[in-house]
């Protein structure tokens, strides 16, 4: 019955100095409509408040994921999946989201060069075997990469295709502890044609 | 509405999951440390930085070192606007795209989000330049 308490409609929108935002705050900031100051506000405490942050950041994404026909009016045949959706995003949630990101157009960015700049980990990095990294900079008009990674022999390990320029592998994908591997990122772009990285190695920690 | 739905509906499951399977731990503090250490490595492989320079070369003060090097990226991180560390945290720590950073706080476009965090980076290396710590990238 405690739940109803959540669902009673509130008096109207308040940045209040309490630990967390209220529900109608962190809607309303997801949504824009906070006038400049109340915005400020909320920023300065998001800045600070991992809670709120994450729920913020994890609220925006799934509303993004909604058909735009939704609009103000969400239809309540779509409540109940919505909400199963929602439970499923929050209790499986793992570190790959990026995954789920629709193709976004990039442009601009560092470098417009054919060939991809690879970020992390370093060349001949040592990354902790649990939640190696992968990141890169974009390249103009790209519409995927392909992460590629290989044993110091240069037998295929993985590879896996991602739309955004950060890739945290798979916990299925095991690397052993105290190997090297080598990794790069090949790009493809709206007219075709395809970039690539330069090869780089890292080590896993023991 | 849609978006308040959303919001609560998340808090619910949230609540609800809670209740059944625990918090993952009692420490009320471990979530903001793990971040906070998160996007310190992250900032860290980003910036592309080296260890304060000292005179020895002993392995035994290579976790002094370590540690140098992260009290001045906290110091420098703490000196930042909040819409700034924002932006780094949403990037580094919640993993957001450009696009979905862009939405949330009001930039034109994702080049605005990856020309804000660029310079944000050129910021970085400067505040930790004046604090000792280098970074390979000019």
């Amino acid at each position: 019955m405690g739940h109803l308490i959540l669902l009673h409609p509130s008096r109207g929108p308040s940045v209040n100095a309490t630990p967390h935002l209220s529900i109608e705050d962190a809607a309303s900031y997801i949504d824009g409509t906070l006038a400049d100051e109340a915005r400020v506000d909320i920023e300065r405490h998001l800045a600070e408040c991992d809670t709120c942050r994450e729920e913020v950041a994890a609220s925006s994404r799934l509303i993004a994921t909604l058909p735009a026909t939704a609009g103000r009016r969400l239809p309540w045949r779509l409540v109940v999946p919505l909400a199963a959706g929602i439970l499923v995003a929050v209790v499986l949630a793992r570190p790959t989201r990026r995954t789920d990101v629709a193709p976004a157009q990039e442009r601009g960015g560092p470098s417009d060069a054919s060939q991809i700049v690879l970020v992390a980990p370093a060349p001949d990095a040592t990354v902790v075997a649990g939640s190696p990294r992968f990141v890169w900079h974009p390249i103009a008009s790209s519409i995927g990469y392909r992460v590629v990674i290989k044993d110091a022999g240069g037998a295929p390990v993985w590879s896996g295709d991602v739309a955004d320029t950060v890739l945290a592998i798979p916990a299925a994908l095991r690397l052993r502890a105290g190997e090297s591997y080598v990794w790069r990122v090949d790009g493809q772009r709206a007219d075709g044609t395809t970039a690539s990285s330069a090869e780089a190695s890292f080590q896993v920690a023991r | 509405m849609t978006t308040w739905l959303v919001v609560v509906t998340r808090r619910i499951c949230l609540d609800l999951y809670r209740r059944r399977y625990g918090r993952p731990s009692d420490d009320g503090d471990a979530e903001p440390r793990r971040a906070r250490r998160r996007l310190q490595d992250l900032l860290a492989e980003e910036l592309d930085l080296h260890e304060p320079a000292t005179d020895e070369s002993e392995e035994t003060d290579a976790p002094l070192r370590h540690s140098e090097l992260h009290d001045a990226l906290q110091h420098a991180l703490a000196d930042l606007p909040p819409r700034d560390l924002l932006v780094l945290k949403l990037r580094f720590v919640d993993d957001l795209a450009a696009q979905e950073i862009a939405r949330l706080l009001g930039f034109p476009s994702p080049f605005h989000v990856y020309r804000r965090l660029n310079a944000l980076f050129a910021e970085l290396r400067g505040a930790l330049h004046r604090r000792g710590v280098e970074s390979a990238t000019p």
